[in-house]
């Protein structure tokens, strides 16, 4: 989860510790299509794995990132 | 039949004297669901969009969203039914249509390959990878908005549309060093 949290900061400019597992990518982060992008990106990097366009349209909490890294790596 | 609204923050304007401003005008300040970090950003947004609304309307209208999270103004006076809200930096655009539309304004940005490969339909990418770097950066940041616009017309989003083609754009236009898409169905 830290990771997670640390790359979505980066993108988000939200201190890591505001960013909790419920918290929304959009409605709470202000992650914007583009941030989600280079997220998506930099988590495959981080994780060693792909994550599908489809994949992507579920991801709506930090809580779902975490499980679908959790279960996909 | 569209109509473009670009404004840009004043500098003085942070998101508490922003919030005050509004509330002194009795113009919405945000929506209820706006990001609290980015609350300068997306309120400065909304408040351009209730400008343009008493431009054309005469007065602030209600903003509803329907079965695809598309905005509509419930009490619409005139031809716009539809507004599509976008901001990048200190910059908003703000577009109100008779159609469903969607508006993305965006920073000409370095794309790296990955990003751009997920983005890209095979075609755009054949085009892209001839391009010297700066025009690779100019064709993808513009690929970038008319996927945007048009993922917000259709109401499907972004991911829908990674490396598909979509239709052209509405407008696509250069602002200072940011490019301004419009994506109406009709």
């Amino acid at each position: 989860m830290e990771s997670i949290i640390r790359i979505l900061s980066e993108f988000t400019e939200v201190d890591p510790e505001q960013i909790q597992p419920e918290s929304r990518l959009v409605e709470d982060l202000g992650l914007t299509s583009l941030d989600l992008l280079d997220a998506v990106t930099a988590f495959e990097d981080a994780y060693g794995l792909e994550i599908s366009d489809e994949a992507i349209r579920t991801l709506h909490t930090v809580q779902d990132v975490a499980v679908y890294l959790q279960t996909h790596a | 039949m569209h109509k473009l609204y670009l404004a840009q923050r004043p500098a003085d304007l942070n998101g508490q004297t922003l919030h005050a401003l509004l509330e002194q005008e009795g113009l919405p300040v945000c929506r209820a669901d706006a990001a609290p970090f980015r609350k300068k950003e997306s309120a400065w947004a909304w408040h351009v969009a209730a400008l343009a609304l008493l431009e054309n309307a005469g007065h602030v209208c209600s903003v509803q969203k329907d079965e695809h999270g598309r905005p509509w103004l419930q009490e619409a006076a005139g031809p716009f039914l539809y507004l599509s809200v976008s901001h990048t930096q200190d910059w908003a655009a703000v577009c109100l249509s008779d159609h469903p539309c969607g508006v993305d304004i965006e920073a000409i940005r370095p794309w790296n390959e990955p990003v751009a490969r997920r983005l890209c339909s095979p075609a755009e990418w054949q085009q892209a990878d001839a391009l010297s770097a700066d025009e690779r950066d100019r064709f993808l940041t513009a690929a970038f908005v008319k996927k945007e616009a048009a993922g917000k017309a259709n109401g499907k989003g972004l991911a829908a549309l990674l490396g598909c083609d979509v239709p052209e754009p509405t407008a696509l236009m250069t602002f200072k060093d940011l490019l301004v898409c419009v994506m109406e169905l009709t």
